[in-house]
């Protein structure tokens, strides 16, 4: 947390190493799934990314911000990935795609991707318990009394603790919520 | 006070039915009844409406909410292995997914009886778990410690004391006094830090979603330990206060100490020449309300006062009848600008 920004250092341990994967994996696969099919390419594509991190680490301008540097690299290794398709693909339905990811829109997808970050940070940031439940219902689709059943707890535990997620994550994101109300409040002008 | 925890409680009935409401849980007579509560103020579909965004957003991660992390780790880390420039250092201690599942697994075992606001959960091996919602609450404990735990807590504690130590798990935050009992050293197990004490008062604040442990000693002495493959103990003495930051797993001593750390207990408060942000913020905090400020001039006005267990709309009437303040409530906001 609140090291994001960081930069990279010239001898990067494994244990620094490990941290940067875990607070940026899952967001850097939400990015490439946007320029790619399915996940499991876009699950390859970050972890190439990172592969390549881990080798040349002590000759990365240790100027440039991380986060900037993985993201860039995982754009471009989508891009990559979309032209060697393309060679092999008649269908340009993938090439559409790529028309439709030029630059001017890396801003908004920065900013989306901070969002996301945001969001995912939050979920994360909840009791393991009341995640658990939460994912249950809102990513799974169960009933509350499914989710009873499975974990062997009361109906009223799961809705309570489905309360206190949803509160938690509101707190978290109300700063967010904020900026969205300003964002299109400034748009309809 | 007895108007405050109405509007509470309301709230709460709101919330619950939001939720069932965006859930799909609710009953076509809840959705009648959402709908009444709807009409009867327009703050609530504001309320409503900053819950629906929250819902709709996480949609955005639903495919990357379940990856799990230490398996793709491992995955990396093998390839690491094999590209072959890995200098090996000590494998962390890091508990894995297994780990969890268990832990949700063992939850899943226990019985469940509900009290007040709170939650007992008493399982099989003669342990009990008291978890609080939205409002302090305080128990003693089978040595006749007392404890009160802060919003959204849990304690684990046994039925009775057996053994050596006498030894409790905390998630969140709570103040204990613990009776003096200089054979059974009274041992508080927090996710990242242990606290033991013989006989004293002070209060641990260890929300897992906090990017600190901050343990404050107010009688007697008290030695934290942080977790891990070096332990490190410290010391703390009356006024001092032990923080352990998480990022950093760094575990030091500090004086500086706010003066209000106890007001979510108290509900007591020293101002000092303090901003009226700063003050709004500790209110939020301990009345669990969403307080602004609606002019930056405003956030800096200073205040020196004390309040002492008052309603909150008491303490706001305090303050916008000292700074001359506009207070209106919205969306169950408190919104205070300056006059015009």
């Amino acid at each position: 947390m609140g090291t994001r920004e960081r930069n990279i250092e010239i001898n990067m341990d494994k244990q620094s190493f490990e941290e940067l994967f875990r607070s940026f994996f899952p967001s850097l696969v939400l990015f490439a799934q946007k320029y790619v099919p399915d996940q499991d390419t876009a699950k390859e594509i970050v972890h190439n990314v990172f592969i390549n991190l881990w080798e040349k680490r002590q000759q990365v301008d240790s100027g440039s911000p991380l986060k900037s540097y993985l993201f860039t690299s995982v754009h471009n290794r989508c891009l990559n990935y979309i032209r060697d398709q393309k060679k092999f693909d008649k269908d340009d339905t993938i090439f559409q795609r790529l028309d439709s990811t030029d630059f001017s829109d890396g801003v908004d997808r920065l900013e989306e991707q901070e969002l996301e970050q945001r969001i995912y940070d939050a979920l994360q940031s909840l009791p393991e318990k009341c995640r658990e439940i939460f994912m249950m219902n809102r990513f799974d689709g169960l009933k509350y009394a499914e989710i009873a059943e499975k974990l062997g707890i009361s109906v009223k535990t799961v809705e309570t603790q489905m309360s206190k997620a949803l509160k938690i994550l509101r707190e978290k994101l109300i700063d967010y919520l904020g900026m969205i109300i300003l964002f299109i409040l400034t748009h309809l002008n | 006070m007895s108007g405050g925890k109405m509007d509470k409680r309301d709230q709460n009935i709101d919330i619950e039915l939001i939720v069932r409401h965006l859930s799909g849980e609710s009953s076509a007579s809840e959705e009648k009844e959402l709908k009444r509560w709807l009409a009867a103020d327009p703050k609530n579909s504001g309320l409503l409406n900053q819950y629906r965004r929250v819902w709709e957003k996480l949609g955005k991660i639903k495919s990357v909410a379940g990856i799990d992390l230490d398996a793709e780790w491992n995955i990396l880390e093998s390839r690491m292995e094999k590209s072959g420039k890995i200098v090996s250092l000590q494998p962390g201690l890091k508990r894995s997914a297994a780990y969890y599942l268990g832990r949700i697994a063992i939850a899943a075992m226990l019985a469940v009886i509900l009290t007040f606001s709170g939650i007992y959960v008493v399982n099989r091996y003669g342990y009990k778990t008291l978890a609080t919602m939205d409002q302090p609450e305080e128990i003693v404990l089978p040595d006749g410690s007392r404890v009160t735990m802060n919003h959204f807590s849990s304690l684990k504690y046994p039925r009775k004391f057996t053994g050596e130590i006498r030894k409790i798990e905390l998630e969140g935050e709570g103040f204990f006094e613990v009776e003096s009992d200089p054979v059974h050293p009274f041992v508080i197990n927090t996710r990242d830090v242990d606290i033991k004490v013989l006989g004293t008062s002070f209060n641990v604040n260890a929300y897992s979603e906090n990017a600190a442990v901050e343990v404050t000693v107010k009688t007697g002495e008290v030695a934290v330990t942080r977790h891990g493959e070096v332990p490190r103990t410290i010391v703390l003495k009356p006024g001092n206060r032990g923080v352990y930051k998480k990022s950093e797993e760094t575990l030091e001593i500090t004086q500086d100490i706010d003066k209000n750390y106890l007001a979510w207990k108290t509900k007591s408060f020293v101002f000092e020449d303090q901003t009226l942000l700063d003050v709004s913020q500790q209110l939020n905090k301990v009345y669990q309300a969403e307080i602004f400020i609606d002019s930056d001039s405003l956030k800096d006005a200073r205040i020196t006062t004390t309040f002492d267990n008052q309603s909150l709309d008491a303490i706001i009437n305090v303050l916008s009848a000292t700074l001359d303040l506009d207070v209106r409530t919205s969306n169950g906001q408190i919104i205070l600008s300056e006059t015009n």
